[in-house]
């Protein structure tokens, strides 16, 4: 999987790619507009994390650059602004999706895995971890070849943790995630452990592992370790 | 008040108190010239008679032909020595069937060897007459002067003051958010011309300085949110490491978690400064009632935890004309708020009608004043997630809208009332 980020300011560009190339994506960084034209002319990219103000002009001239190629590679916009015209002129012009900065890294990654999966769709699309499935397109979880009964929010959550394995995740981070960042909760917390004690409920009655754990004092780790 | 009334004020208390002064004046002035003339009279009349007596023989018995003025004669035995006086006298005026005044001149003659006691009486021009005649061409005079004056203070004021007029009309159409080039109409006068130039200097400064600041606060907050991302993101490649303790990991979580409530403040503060530069200008109908159904089944989650039951008063359904942004941002505000400051098991009730809307919710009491519950970074208690500003942003979308919005609190009942 090849991966170009569109970001000028070098130390966001490092965090990103070194989060991401963990996660065994082929990481290559566009630090302006015309570089990040250039590559996306001469490669194929699965997905392309672009910032839109660059130093030498819009990320959507990328887009648009893209789009005229008919090219398949998915698309997320990276903004400062949290300005409605933004996003509405990105998606339209064939973002695939929309992030405000400061983002977390897991968020960016599952984003990007959404985005890859419905890139290279079909019906027996599947992850797997383990003994766990995930069928995207029916959107349901089983464990051991049975099927888990899973709200909403849990399967977000198991999908969430899917797409970061391995990983310690804040538990902010998961509820910015569930609730997006209109959730200014104090009880914000206990949504996510109450969530996430379902959910270890529902997994363990087909396995004996218990996959998710508790980092003290930060959030989760969805792990097999 | 108008600088016409302000002007016209002032002419008339001139106006009133010169026509008093004059009317007075003139009154005892017109007074005591009529009594000068009326004694000069007198004593001609006096001098004439005397003359009349001497010459012609027949006079004496043909005196009352002299018609108007009485004329007594009185024969004496010796000269009565009279000073010639002049007195004022009431007689009967067989003219007018009553009595009135008369003025008397007295004096003795000796004529062709007899002495007489003479008198001349004249009749009066009554005190209340002379009144009347003054305050009559008093009153006129100062009427004409009234009508002149008035007439010309409108004439003068329209004319003179219709660059100024121009001006400030200009300047009320004036909006700073979206400055049209201001065109003032030429004028001879150089005050007004003065007035002009410097208003448009100051009106030029204040829309560069607006705009000014709307870049940089606008600058400034999307800057923030570069330098934002990099500490976060940092901070979660750091909290992968596995070297790190229990007790590292908990202060990187903290400044995690604060980096997202900077960020959130931030984006906040931005919002609040868009508002109030009414940069939110797309309108579109929204039907409240179904738009409230959905705003709190965005939240039944939030309700669910906190076991609150959740009472809606939806008797009308208004359509109002917002924009979608402060809609969503008004009512999930308010919600938010009332969900926040709610007790477990509490209630929430939301009643909407076609002029008010009313969000209920039970909760502690509140420790700030009522009054300062809207304005910027007032919180009740320190909620780590909360910001202060959610309230503001309501205040200031509903003053944005002209809706008008109280708060009350009884017992443990908190409301928060909007009327369209």
């Amino acid at each position: 999987m090849k991966i170009l980020i569109v970001e000028d300011e070098p130390m966001l560009a490092e965090s990103i790619v070194q989060y991401l190339k963990k996660e065994g994506y082929q990481c290559e960084w566009a630090n302006n507009l015309a570089y990040a034209k250039e590559k996306s002319w001469d490669y194929e990219y699965d997905c392309m994390v672009v910032d839109i103000n660059l130093p030498d002009g819009s990320g959507l001239d990328v887009i648009e650059q893209i789009k005229d190629m008919k090219s398949k590679s998915g698309i997320i916009i990276v903004s400062a602004r949290n300005a409605m015209d933004d996003k509405i002129i990105g998606l339209n012009l064939g973002a695939d999706d929309y992030l405000t900065k400061p983002f977390d890294l897991a968020e960016l990654n599952a984003r990007i895995k959404a985005i890859i999966r419905r890139k290279n769709f079909d019906a027996q699309n599947t992850t797997t971890f383990n003994e766990i499935e995930i069928y995207h397109y029916k959107k349901l979880v089983k464990v051991n070849d049975k099927t888990l009964k899973l709200t909403k929010k849990e399967y977000d959550l198991i999908l969430y943790f899917i797409s970061n394995p391995n990983r310690v995740i804040p538990k902010g981070s998961i509820a910015e995630h569930l609730w997006g960042d209109e959730m200014d909760m104090a009880d914000s917390f206990d949504f996510v452990y109450s969530h996430l004690k379902n959910l270890r409920k529902k997994i363990k009655q087909y396995s004996c592992i218990n996959y998710i754990h508790t980092v003290y004092g930060i959030g989760y780790k969805f792990s097999d370790q | 008040m108008k600088l016409l009334i302000l002007s016209n004020r002032y002419y008339f208390i001139a106006l009133l108190i010169v026509s008093i002064i004059g009317g007075v004046s003139s009154y005892f002035l017109i007074g005591s010239i009529i009594n000068r003339e009326f004694n000069k009279k007198l004593y001609a009349e006096k001098n004439q008679l005397i003359y009349e007596l001497h010459e012609f023989d027949e006079l004496l018995n043909t005196l009352y032909l002299n018609i108007g003025d009485r004329i007594t004669l009185q024969k004496v035995d010796q000269d009565p020595k009279i000073h010639t006086n002049i007195k004022d006298t009431l007689l009967f005026d067989f003219y007018e069937n009553k009595e009135s005044n008369f003025r008397k001149i007295t004096f003795s003659e000796q004529v062709k060897g007899d002495f007489y006691k003479i008198t001349i009486s004249k009749p009066l021009l009554s005190s209340e007459d002379m009144i009347q005649v003054v305050t009559k061409i008093v009153a006129i005079i100062t009427l004409l002067f009234f009508v002149t004056m008035l007439l010309l203070n409108n004439i003068i004021s329209k004319k003179v003051w219709k660059p100024f007029y121009n001006t400030l009309t200009r300047i009320n159409f004036f909006n700073v958010v979206d400055p049209k080039p201001l065109t003032f109409s030429k004028t001879k006068v150089r005050e007004f011309r003065e007035l002009n130039s410097t208003i448009e200097v100051m009106i030029n400064q204040v829309v560069k300085d607006y705009k000014n600041l709307k870049k940089s606060t606008e600058n400034t907050s999307h800057e923030i949110q570069t330098p934002l991302a990099i500490i976060k993101n940092k901070i979660e490649i750091l909290m992968q490491d596995d070297q790190l303790s229990e007790y590292h990991l908990n202060i990187l979580n903290q400044v995690h978690d604060f980096v997202r409530r900077l960020s959130k403040l931030n984006q906040n503060l931005s919002l609040l400064s868009k508002i109030d530069n009414n940069q939110f200008i797309e309108a579109i109908p929204i039907p409240i009632g179904e738009y409230l159904k959905k705003r709190v089944e965005d939240v039944e989650e939030l309700i669910l935890m906190k076991n609150i039951s959740v009472i809606l008063n939806l008797n009308e359904n208004p359509i109002i004309k917002l924009d979608e942004t402060l809609a969503y941002l008004l009512f999930n505000n308010l919600l938010n708020n009332a969900i926040k400051h709610n007790i477990n098991g509490g209630k929430l009730i939301l009643t909407l009608s076609n002029t008010h809307f009313s969000i209920k919710n039970t909760g502690k009491p509140l420790k700030i004043f009522p009054e300062e519950l809207f304005k910027r970074f007032k919180k009740q208690g320190n909620l780590p997630n909360s910001t202060g500003l959610g309230l503001s942003i309501v205040y200031s979308i509903t003053s944005y809208y002209n809706f008008s919005i109280t708060y009350n609190n009884e017992d443990v009942w908190h409301v928060i009332e909007l009327k369209f």
